[in-house]
């Protein structure tokens, strides 16, 4: 459903409930996603404007002294939990289910949408997310459910889907924080 | 038989002293300065140097990644190498955090983390709780809300972030292995346990690589691609073609030396005596060099062995005159006749050679001590035992009449008054020609011309897996570890205002995982030494809507705080053991502590980074090798005029004059000004070889010259100099001649040079012979 998506544009709106807050915790924004670079973008706009870049390798956020790295490879389970959200994206079920238990439910025409249901198979990876469940319909991705650790659950809601969405060489060093050509 | 037992004593010795080394660290061209020779050394034997890059490709990536474990579990096991791994250890997190959490305040110094603040002041709290706020917000949720009742401020997320800074290469990781970038191939790394210049062990290691590779294709019928790379394998495949091509060109040359001895001796008795006077040569050449050293290296008995065969010169010169002399005298009076000739040629011979021991390259030193030695021997032995294996005289004599007909035929052709001008005049054009575009190579890249296809492979492998080669080097030095990590603490502070500006790429840096104690004591009293910080923290995080009672295990681990020092003990039997033991080297009795900087950064940049700290060096490994290189040139090029003068004064004491010394140095020298203006007017720049060799041209061709002046003494003589010349000419050029055709450029220089300037003097001094001759008033009596 998702492998024939070359590069997109999506708002999203998110839910987070935490036991270490008062109150959930809501966001809203626009993930951008490039298939040639293999970078994910999620630039938040409200409660405050920031930029996370992803891709399988490097997690890459605005720190302290500016642009930070946390090297994914370093922590086996942010690697999987990284690396599941780029095998669901390129459509990679064989690596997918390497590193989850898949369970999918198939679109009931004029019912219900498609669900995938991810389960971590490492303890790595479990330490961080128990359950990952993504729905949709079509190649149109609505809603992301990820229960972590300590009981926290997040939900985000998609819409304004641009799946026709091509970046030029300046938003790509802009968003997902490219080099520029030499 | 006192010749007999001579030869026999030194091969006993020999035999028993022998002990051949291989580390090409002699060889390495050394600064003159101490500190970068030990640099300089110590980096060559560093663990960076030996790991060795694999990429393995199947069918499909999953095959790709099970022949990849398959391989690196096989390599694992092999003794000669040190360890394998297809991936990061299966652990690291939870290494990481049983080795690094409890330190995390040591490691980090929690006043910068707060955007834009330096201290711990409750704005930069605030700050610190809206990042967390955010940061649950981001796709490193759900590590963050793992860790942050313990850890609010995100220390240890600083702490896992920093040892990106460990990374000398960029490697990619999927599912646990190593991948190259475009996920079609696995990436394996190794390191061999011997340094790289023990050429010896990096070739068993090499074969072992090959083996298990070979092993891996058999397995997988399906078939893998496995290429791999490594300095070791460059150095092993540079020696195997610099010995395949030696042996080539070396049976070549003597097969041709041996026909041309037996053409004009026409007997297998003199042959063979011939051949004693080499022997005598080797064996004296190494008994000296066991001696002094203890060991000889290979590369000492390869260089040594092409030089001793100027040892040839003395039989041919003695057989000649005394197959051509009169019947009736014995061998023992025509080498009393010769003995003066002999002597000063082998004598200028031994103090061209000693010149060249003046340099301070150790491994030309050694070459010098052999083959001074060598000389000495085989002249020794030319005076002990070519007379009594003289007699008979041999009844074959084609070769010799061949020559004596030619030499006859030329000789007087050859020292016209024109000609004697054709040939000053051509050397004069081609010093013009050629003079002006004499050019030094200073790089020693000249003489190590690697395999362009490893070479090609090498960037392929690299630049796959991620892992570039580093540019320069800065070293920490301190007495001991703590004053080394101290220095390197200033380093990596000073390096890190220059990433922050973009005006440089992220070093690797031990410093990303183990600042000095002091660092850490520092760091660490910045929060156990405000006994605020705890309930500051609460109330900048309920400001910010987080829960009173979420951050009860980081007060509680506040309040027992204790300072525990990371040092490199603790490292030990960890995943970092192996990472930091590639930063840290022995720099003589100290210790340095290694910064590897990004490829392309300016040198110059940084040593005006790090100018002001007396116990940082920044060192170019390439650099500093061209430099030592640069400064042997001009030290050969010193030695050169040395090694000319001693022969000159050499040959001055002897003939008790000017004029006669002159005489037969004059041909010489103006072969040696032929060779480097027509190597130049050929385009050939000149590097360390050719300087070294023109030394052994002026040592070995002022012989000639010798030969000419003592014979034109005696009418009679004149034949057979002319013919033994010429026959001692073509078998040095056999000898050293041939190298110009080897494929590897340092003994193509040497050949080049040899070839062309001995073949240059001995026709000089034939053409100048009465020429100079004629300036000599007591020949003229």
């Amino acid at each position: 459903m998702l492998a024939g998506i070359d590069a997109c544009e999506i708002r999203f709106e998110e839910r987070k409930q935490t036991p270490l807050l008062t109150a959930p915790l809501m966001s809203t924004g626009v993930l951008y996603y490039d298939r040639a670079i293999g970078r994910l973008a999620r630039r938040t706009e409200t409660p405050r404007e920031s930029l996370v870049v992803i891709d399988e390798r490097v997690v890459r956020f605005e720190g302290p002294d500016g642009w930070q790295a946390l090297d994914a490879s370093a922590h086996p389970g942010l690697a999987g939990v990284v690396g599941g959200f780029f095998n669901v994206l390129r459509g990679d079920t064989t690596r997918l289910e390497r590193s989850y238990s898949v369970a999918f439910e198939p679109e009931i025409p004029g019912g219900a949408p498609w669900r995938l249901a991810l389960e971590p198979r490492s303890p790595e990876a479990r330490e961080l997310v128990r359950r990952i469940v993504l729905e949709g319909r079509g190649d149109d991705l609505l809603r992301l459910v990820v229960s972590e650790h300590g009981g926290m659950e997040s939900v985000s809601t998609f819409r304004a889907v641009d799946k026709t969405r091509r970046f030029s060489d300046d938003e790509k060093q802009r968003l997902f924080q490219l080099a520029p050509r030499q | 038989m006192l010749a007999v037992a001579l030869l026999a004593l030194l091969a006993i010795y020999c035999a028993r002293a022998l002990r051949v080394a291989n580390d090409l660290s002699v060889f390495l061209p050394v600064s003159a300065d101490d500190r970068a020779a030990e640099l300089s050394r110590a980096l060559a034997l560093a663990d960076p140097s030996r790991v060795l890059v694999f990429t393995v490709e199947a069918a499909a990536p999953d095959a790709a990644r099970d022949a990849a474990r398959v391989l690196a579990r096989a390599l694992a096991k092999r003794p000669e190498l040190a360890w394998a791994e297809a991936g990061p250890a299966p652990d690291l997190v939870a290494e990481m955090e049983r080795l690094l959490f409890a330190r995390r305040y040591q490691l980090v110094d929690v006043r910068s983390l707060a955007p834009g603040a330096s201290d711990l002041s409750d704005e930069a709290l605030g700050l610190a709780a809206a990042r967390l706020k955010d940061s649950l917000l981001t796709p490193l949720g759900p590590l963050v809300s793992r860790i942050a009742e313990r850890d609010p401020l995100l220390v240890f997320l600083a702490v896992l972030e920093r040892l990106r800074g460990l990374r000398i290469g960029e490697l990619t990781v999927a599912d646990g292995q190593y991948m190259t970038d475009d996920g079609r191939a696995a990436v394996v790394l190794s390191s061999t346990v011997a340094g790289v210049l023990d050429s010896e062990r990096q070739s068993e290691a090499i074969a072992a690589i090959d083996d298990e590779i070979e092993g891996l294709r058999e397995r997988l019928p399906q078939g893998v691609a496995v290429e791999y790379t490594g300095v070791g394998r460059f150095a092993v495949r540079s020696q195997d073609r610099m010995l395949a091509d030696a042996t080539r060109i070396g049976v070549v040359s003597t097969v041709a030396v041996l026909l041309v001895f037996i053409a004009i001796l026409g007997s297998v008795r003199l042959l063979l005596a011939s051949m004693a006077v080499v022997l005598a040569g080797l064996l004296s050449g190494l008994a000296a060099v066991l001696l002094a050293y203890g060991q000889i290296h290979a590369l000492t008995l390869g260089i040594g062995m092409t030089l001793i065969g100027v040892c040839e010169d003395f039989p041919v010169h003695y057989f000649s005159h005394w197959l051509a002399g009169d019947d009736h005298e014995l061998p023992r009076a025509t080498m009393r006749r010769l003995w003066p000739a002999l002597f000063l040629g082998a004598a200028t011979t031994v103090v061209g050679f000693a010149a060249l021991g003046l340099t301070s390259y150790a491994g030309l030193r050694e070459v010098a001590l052999f083959a001074a030695a060598g000389v000495t021997g085989a002249l020794v032995v030319t005076w002990l035992l070519l007379p009594p294996l003289a007699m008979p005289r041999p009844s074959f004599d084609g070769g010799r009449m061949l020559v004596a007909r030619l030499t006859a035929s030329l000789g007087p052709k050859l020292t016209r008054p024109a000609a004697r001008a054709a040939a000053l005049i051509i050397v004069l054009a081609v010093a013009l020609l050629g003079g002006p575009r004499v050019v030094l190579d200073r790089s020693l890249a000249s003489l190590n011309q690697l395999d362009s296809s490893m070479l090609e492979a090498d960037a392929r492998v690299r630049a796959r897996a991620g892992m570039s080669h580093f540019g320069s080097v800065v070293v920490a030095i301190g007495d001991d570890d703590e004053t080394a990590l101290r220095a390197n603490d200033r380093v990596a502070s000073r390096l890190a205002e220059y990433v922050a500006r973009n005006e440089m790429k992220r070093p690797a840096t031990l410093h990303a995982v183990l600042p000095s104690e002091e660092s850490q004591r520092r760091s660490f009293d910045a929060v156990a030494a405000d006994a605020s910080v705890g309930a500051r923290v609460l109330a900048a995080f309920q400001r910010e809507g987080f829960r009173s009672d979420a951050f009860d295990p980081f007060l509680r681990e506040l309040a027992t705080l204790q300072f525990d020092a990371l040092t490199l003990d603790d490292l030990r039997g960890t995943s970092l053991e192996r990472v930091a033991a590639a930063f840290r080297v022995p720099v003589g009795d100290r210790v340095g502590v290694l910064t590897f900087v990004a490829p392309g950064t300016d040198t110059a940049v940084l040593r005006e980074a790090l100018i002001e700290y007396d116990d940082v060096v920044v060192f170019d490994q390439r650099q500093a090798i061209d430099e030592a290189y640069s400064g042997y040139q001009s030290e050969l090029a010193r030695v050169l005029w040395v090694g000319m003068a001693a022969v000159f004064l050499l040959t001055v004491a002897q003939y008790r004059g000017l004029a006669r010394a002159i005489a037969v140095c004059l041909p010489s020298v103006l072969a040696i000004v032929f060779t480097i203006c027509a190597l130049s007017l050929c385009g050939v720049a000149l590097n360390m070889m050719h300087l070294a060799a023109l030394v052994l041209v002026f040592a070995m061709g002022v012989d000639y010259a010798i030969f000419f002046e003592q014979s034109s003494r005696e009418a009679s003589e004149g034949a057979a100099t002319l013919a033994s010349v010429a026959v001692a000419s073509t078998t040095t050029i056999l000898g050293f001649g041939l190298l110009a055709m080897s494929d590897i450029p340092a003994l193509r220089s040497i050949g080049q040079t040899t070839g062309l300037g001995i073949t240059t003097s001995a026709v000089l001094a034939l053409i100048l012979r009465p020429a100079t001759h004629a300036t000599d008033g007591t020949a003229a009596r």
